[in-house]
């Protein structure tokens, strides 16, 4: 397989602090590969560098064989960014908007109406094509600010969070729109950090922590790690002490929280063990009201790589 | 609403652009009116061809300068002439200038007899007897006026960003915040106009037309009428509102003579001109530099406060209706 | 090519804003109406009336006012996103910055190439008769070189507020060096050498020579100076716009 993008020994600070350290990562031709990272990981400096935009301290990256220091005109031409701000224009209608960002990839005459016409499908606002996007709801902007993007029918998309404040029935499409350019022949980088869109659409996710990249492969590959791995959740007929439940002797248990009603328990042999924890729960006299399992989930994954801390 | 007052204080704090507008540059406006207002200026210059300048004239008003030929129309334009004069045979002169026939006449009368006519006033005469209060507090208005607007800003970036439906969401409604700004504006606007001229007065011994508590009274009718103007406009507009502020103020400020005395016959104009409340704010300044007490002045400073009190009540009323209809 | 299709977008975006059109066509009529009006008395009707002489000046005004609608068209809210998703495409920094001071000059070369002769022809005014076009040729560049200097303090401060806050200082500065609102010849030695610093007193003594006294002579030099000035306000944008300051 030929590889769409290859980031090799990027680094990018931003006065003494460093945000991106190192990062190395490929995109394949063809695939549908999800960027997560926590707020503040370094996705967008990420994308922004990709996009040309924003200059690196050090490293190479190539696009579609292009290297981004030397070739940046080249490489604008056929990557199309969607950008997590709204970047329409309100006051002129959503076919014009289209049309005019694509004209500035070259496109004129029959081919730029087409293509115009084309992407406003893809994106569900063919109809809407002569309305002002001041008179659009939140998600149909989405949608055009996607279709701005790929009306020049670029190679490469690279989409920083597109779906961010919009309900299920705008994300929907648009993830369904994802897939369709993808079949189209598309390469298509894309960041957010919701998990089940991920889950829905990406080929192969990378997880980005600190300007790093932590984890990558198959949503299966991923959870493949933790797959001897089960989650059980207790509610309890009062709040648990953390002395009260010995737990200590029980070797398969990786964590345990305690929380108001109940405390939850991670186990690294699957099964193994549940009558022990149950056995140790009610000899310390607490009643079990209810239980429930949960195998692990790319958020599992994520949060065990990327820690459960709150970040700034 | 104090918590509101507080939380614009603090936010104005970042938006150094207006700070430095409100804290410097305005200052050093009103400094540069005091230093014009109080600095004379040179005499007027009729030109006369030919050394023609008669021996016995006695005159306060023009500088008489003799020239070989006559002066470009643009030396007029530019001020560098008030007249250009040339003896005719019968002793009068023939007379060129952009002023009006009075002036022309007055000039005529000095070149002829010597003397301008008793009851002649020139423009610089004019402008003295409007006093030097008058033309601080003039050019002042427009300062203010414009100010006003700027230092609005944080009530249009509430509605932009959603903070404005928060907080009418939390126990605090239109009335409360909208009182808040006006409060927030109307102390950014005194203080930054009233502590120069204060300070001016005070250590350097400037006149100023008016003593301390005056400029005191007048700044605050003027500030609460900008406050309440500049509440209106960004109530109304969504964008470019500098703009407008700017665009509506030098218009206004003009018709109601606040750079220049207006005089007109035209009736229509002159209502016009009464109807802006800055024409009865300058009549007002001008009544008292000239030791005239506010009593005397009660239906305009009335008229100036319900001017006020209007804009704020249709500022609160469209905010409302806005709101209403989910605009914000 | 693609210089052109943002300028006309640009000029698309200007067209959408009412404001800005209205102060470049009726707000100057409304400021020759309302100043000629008001100083009537102080003017004679020959050989310059009041409505003659603010004709001119407040023409000029307006002009200097067109770098409020350069920074407008390169930063107010509406169009900001817009105008920098163009960085993404494949279009020098230069094109970008470029075409927001074309398309403010293109409108103000179409406003006052309108606006002169319908002063000169239709409300009668004085605009130099038949040598009009020489002072229309002088606002075109003196329009130019404000959109350049309101685009450069657009690329210096990153946001329409503040630029247009902070330019207004130096705006209404040479404006009033200018002598375009009150004469200040007679005012001190020191005031008068400091208003040759003000390009709105190049253009404004350079417009009265072309229309009251049919004099050319410093309509190139004016011209040749105002256009140094904004090749230097353009040098100044090239070496501070960086697109990546905005996304």
């Amino acid at each position: 397989m030929t590889e769409a993008i290859i980031v090799k020994k990027l680094n990018k600070s931003y006065g003494q602090k460093p945000v991106i350290k190192d990062l190395r990562f490929s995109v394949f031709q063809g695939e549908i590969v999800g960027l997560l990272g926590a707020n503040g990981a370094g996705k967008s400096t990420t994308i922004n560098i990709l996009s040309t935009i924003l200059k690196h301290d050090s490293g190479s990256v190539l696009i579609g064989g292009f290297d981004l220091m030397k070739d940046k005109s080249k490489i604008k031409k056929v990557v199309g960014i969607v950008p997590q701000d709204l970047a329409i224009y309100e006051e002129i209608s959503a076919e014009k908007n289209v049309s005019f960002f694509a004209s500035l990839y070259g496109l004129n005459g029959a081919g730029l109406k087409a293509n115009t016409s084309k992407a406003l499908q893809q994106v569900g606002l063919y109809e809407h094509r002569t309305e002002k996007p001041k008179t659009f709801s939140g998600g149909m902007k989405r949608r055009l600010n996607i279709a701005c993007a790929i009306a020049h029918a670029p190679k490469l998309i690279i989409m920083d969070e597109p779906t961010v404040g919009i309900d299920p029935q705008s994300r929907n499409h648009i993830l369904k729109s994802i897939l369709t350019m993808r079949e189209q022949g598309a390469t298509i980088l894309y960041s957010t950090h919701y998990m089940e869109e991920v889950e829905a659409i990406a080929d192969r996710i990378l997880i980005l922590d600190e300007g790093q990249i932590i984890a990558s492969g198959t949503k299966d590959e991923l959870c493949q790690r933790y797959e001897n791995q089960i989650t059980y959740h207790f509610t309890l007929d009062r709040q648990p002490e953390e002395q009260g439940i010995r737990f200590s002797g029980l070797s398969m248990i990786k964590s345990v929280t305690y929380e108001e009603q109940g405390l939850t328990v991670t186990v690294g042999i699957s099964n193994q063990g549940l009558s022990h924890i149950i056995t140790a729960i009610l000899s310390a006299g607490y009643q079990i009201k209810s239980m429930s399992s949960k195998e692990a989930s790319l958020e599992t994954v994520f949060l065990d790589l990327t820690g459960k801390s709150l970040r700034d | 609403m104090s918590i509101l007052l507080k939380n614009n204080f603090e936010r104005i704090k970042h938006h150094k652009s207006v700070l430095f507008i409100a804290c410097i540059v305005m200052p050093v406006f009103i400094c540069a009116a005091i230093y014009i207002s109080n600095h004379s200026t040179s005499h007027e210059v009729i030109a006369i061809l030919n050394s023609d300048i008669p021996a016995d004239i006695s005159c306060e008003q023009y500088t008489l300068m003799s020239v070989e030929q006559q002066p470009p129309l643009s030396a007029f334009i530019n001020g560098t002439y008030a007249a250009f004069a040339k003896k005719r045979t019968d002793g009068t002169y023939s007379i060129i200038t952009l002023k009006g026939k009075q002036d022309k006449e007055a000039i005529q009368s000095l070149l002829t007899t010597g003397r301008l006519p008793a009851d002649y006033r020139g423009d610089d005469l004019k402008r003295k007897e409007r006093g030097i209060g008058t033309n601080i507090l003039g050019f002042i208005t427009m300062l203010v006026l414009m100010q006003g607007v700027a230092l609005t800003t944080l009530y249009p970036e509430d509605r932009s960003n959603g903070t404005f439906r928060r907080i009418l969401s939390a126990p605090c409604n239109e009335n409360q915040y909208l009182a808040a700004q006006f409060i927030f504006t109307l102390i950014c606007i005194y203080a930054p106009t009233f502590a120069p001229i204060a300070i001016i007065h005070a250590l350097f011994g400037v006149e100023i037309g008016f003593s301390i508590a005056d400029i005191a009274v007048l700044l605050l009718l003027l500030t609460v009428f900008a406050t309440a103007f500049a509440l209106f406009i960004a109530t109304v507009f969504d964008r470019n509102t500098n703009l407008i502020a700017t665009g509506i103020s030098v218009v206004t400020c003009i018709i109601a003579g606040c750079f220049i005395e207006i005089s007109t016959n035209n009736p229509v104009l002159a209502a016009i001109c009464k109807m802006i409340p800055q024409t009865e704010f300058m009549e007002l300044v001008h009544g008292i530099e000239f030791g005239k007490n506010y009593f005397q002045f009660r239906y305009g400073i009335a008229y100036i406060l319900l001017c006020s009190l209007f804009f704020v009540a249709m500022g609160i009323s469209i905010a409302k209706r806005r709101i209403l209809e989910g605009e914000y | 090519m693609n210089l052109l299709r943002i300028l006309r977008q640009d000029l698309g975006n200007i067209i959408h804003n009412p404001s800005l059109i209205f102060s470049n066509t009726i707000l100057p009529l409304i400021l020759i109406g309302v100043m000629g009006f008001v100083t009537k008395g102080g003017f004679g009707t020959e050989p310059v009336s009041s409505f003659d002489y603010y004709g001119v000046n407040m023409m000029i005004f307006s002009v200097s006012m067109i770098a409020i609608t350069a920074t407008n068209a390169f930063m107010e809210e509406r169009v900001k996103r817009g105008n920098f998703r163009i960085a993404y495409a494949p279009v020098s920094k230069q094109e970008i910055y470029l075409s927001k001071i074309l398309s403010s000059y293109l409108l103000s070369a179409i406003c006052y190439g309108v606006l002169v002769p319908v002063c000169q022809y239709v409300l009668r005014l004085n605009m130099g008769g038949s040598n009009f076009i020489y002072f229309v040729l002088l606002l075109n560049v003196f329009g130019f070189c404000g959109c350049c200097f309101g685009t450069m303090f657009c690329c210096i401060f990153k946001n329409e507020e503040q630029a247009n806050s902070i330019m207004q200082i130096p705006l209404f500065l040479s404006i009033i060096l200018g002598g375009v609102i009150f004469q200040i010849h007679r005012f001190d030695s020191f005031l008068n050498r400091l208003s040759w610093l003000s390009p709105v007193k190049w253009a404004a003594d350079c417009s009265y020579q072309i229309i009251y006294d049919n004099d050319l002579h410093l309509l190139y030099p004016v011209m040749i100076g105002l256009l140094v000035l904004s090749f230097f306000f353009i040098g100044v944008c090239h070496i501070l716009f960086k697109p990546e300051d905005y996304i």
